[in-house]
């Protein structure tokens, strides 16, 4: 048989076949075949002879998910080198299972040669599956604010403050971490509600944790403690590193400008975890603290 | 109903245009489009629309990483991924990371009006 009959009967062979098949000169990115189902899929403009990515992809360079480098990860391409993955088409909205391989082309070098059979149906009924678990995770996370967080100011819970602390307490026993804890309470907090009322009080909440969000570290973690008292873990943090932490905070506190047009101010009570420390004997030494910055005359930042 | 602004981030031309005729049938305005994450990210901090569309797999910054920092600027950014990735553990990073919601390709207009009105009804229309 001649070159030029072979090429016939693998014409009307690769032709006939149901699925799209294109095949691709692995350094120049050139096409070398590509059969009617292929064309089909990309718009039926495809002519052989151009470069792939521009004619199957309508791409200016080699596209994001061209498989021909992981086909040659190992630098020494041979033929029977192969690769299955599934591929989204653009053009027509269709899954397909992309089988690719290298293989001797007619004149020696190396080609990829690329089948895609359309998976559009099982792709549905999967995609419908991650849908489903995509609004559980969802509903999960909503769940988790709901139970963790204060519902007015959105930081975190006595239930979560709880969890933190036995988390940190842990850490410091098993590993040394040190950690710092700070009880903030808003001064004369009656007054605003007694004055603007409880809404504006409770707004007045709501800005505040804000602010204190805004202003503390990533990993800081800030829990609503009573009415109008906030309290905030600090991971990582010694006597040292709460010190000018608190003070920066009273002072931001201080200079803003709340909405409701008064000025408010915070006392703070901090301190470090010890041996042998529980949760209440934390809360109870940051709380003393904070009721001395009280009889200071408020606004005010002190240590135990 | 209000209508609404949006940003469409998809690396694919075509999914920006398909995406942003719907939107577009469906009452809501194409504040901008974007080709990657990190143009996405600035676009958002620039234009602040109301609610984004993010593909995965793009150049430069994927759309799990561009969530994250989008999220971190703004924690009331309205996400919702538009994808072709459906494994389990892309899923769970992306939900993670703060989207919103999660559709995936090819994506039908009814899927799309429904997963987009949930998010609307939920953090935009509370009043």
């Amino acid at each position: 048989m001649t070159r030029q009959h072979n090429r016939i009967i693998f014409n009307s062979l690769f032709q006939a076949l149901p699925f799209g098949v294109y095949i691709v000169d692995v350094q120049s990115h050139q096409l070398l075949f590509a059969n009617r189902h292929l064309s089909e899929m990309v718009g039926g403009n495809v002519r052989e002879g151009g470069i792939c990515y521009r004619e199957i992809f309508n791409s200016e360079s080699p596209c994001i998910h061209c498989r021909i480098k992981e086909l040659r990860s190992d630098g020494e391409e041979q033929a029977g080198d192969n690769l299955t993955f599934e591929f989204f088409n653009e053009y027509n909205d269709r899954w397909y299972q992309f089988h690719e391989l290298m293989v001797p082309w007619t004149d020696g070098r190396l080609v990829k040669c690329s089948f895609a059979v359309d998976i559009s149906e099982l792709k549905a009924a999967q995609n419908s599956l991650a849908e489903a678990h995509a609004r559980l995770a969802i509903k999960n996370e909503e769940l988790e604010t709901l139970y963790a967080r204060d519902v007015l100011t959105g930081a975190y819970n006595r239930v979560k403050f709880d969890e933190i602390m036995e988390k940190e307490i842990g850490r410091f026993e098993r590993y040394g971490r040190p950690f710092s804890i700070m009880i903030m309470d808003i001064d004369d907090f009656k007054e605003v509600n007694d004055t603007l009322g409880h809404l504006a009080g409770d707004r007045v909440l709501c800005e505040m944790a804000n602010l204190l969000t805004a202003n503390t570290r990533a990993t800081d973690l800030l829990c609503r403690w009573g009415g109008e008292e906030f309290l905030l873990v600090c991971p990582e943090t010694d006597f040292s590193g709460v010190r000018p932490l608190a003070e920066n905070l009273r002072q931001m506190v201080a200079g803003h400008e709340f909405e409701c047009g008064r000025r408010i101010t915070i006392s703070l009570g901090a301190t470090t975890v010890k041996p042998r420390d529980t949760q209440d004997s934390m809360i109870a030494r940051a709380d003393k603290a904070m009721y001395l910055s009280k009889s200071q005359g408020k606004n005010a930042c002190n240590f135990l | 109903m209000s209508k609404f602004s949006f940003m469409v981030v998809d690396d694919s031309l075509i999914t920006q245009r398909k995406l942003s005729q719907l939107l577009e049938e469906l009452g809501h305005s194409i504040a901008c489009t974007c080709v990657n994450g990190q143009q996405a990210y600035e676009k958002y901090i620039q234009l602040k629309p109301d609610l984004v569309t993010m593909d995965i797999t793009m150049p430069v910054m994927d759309g799990i990483e561009s969530t994250k920092k989008i999220i971190e600027s703004d924690p009331e950014a309205l996400i919702v991924m538009v994808t072709s990735h459906g494994q389990k553990q892309t899923v769970i990073d992306a939900i993670g990371a703060g989207a919103k919601g999660y559709i995936l390709k090819p994506f039908y207009r009814d899927n799309v009006a429904q997963t987009l009105n949930k998010v609307i009804n939920k953090y935009l229309n509370k009043e």
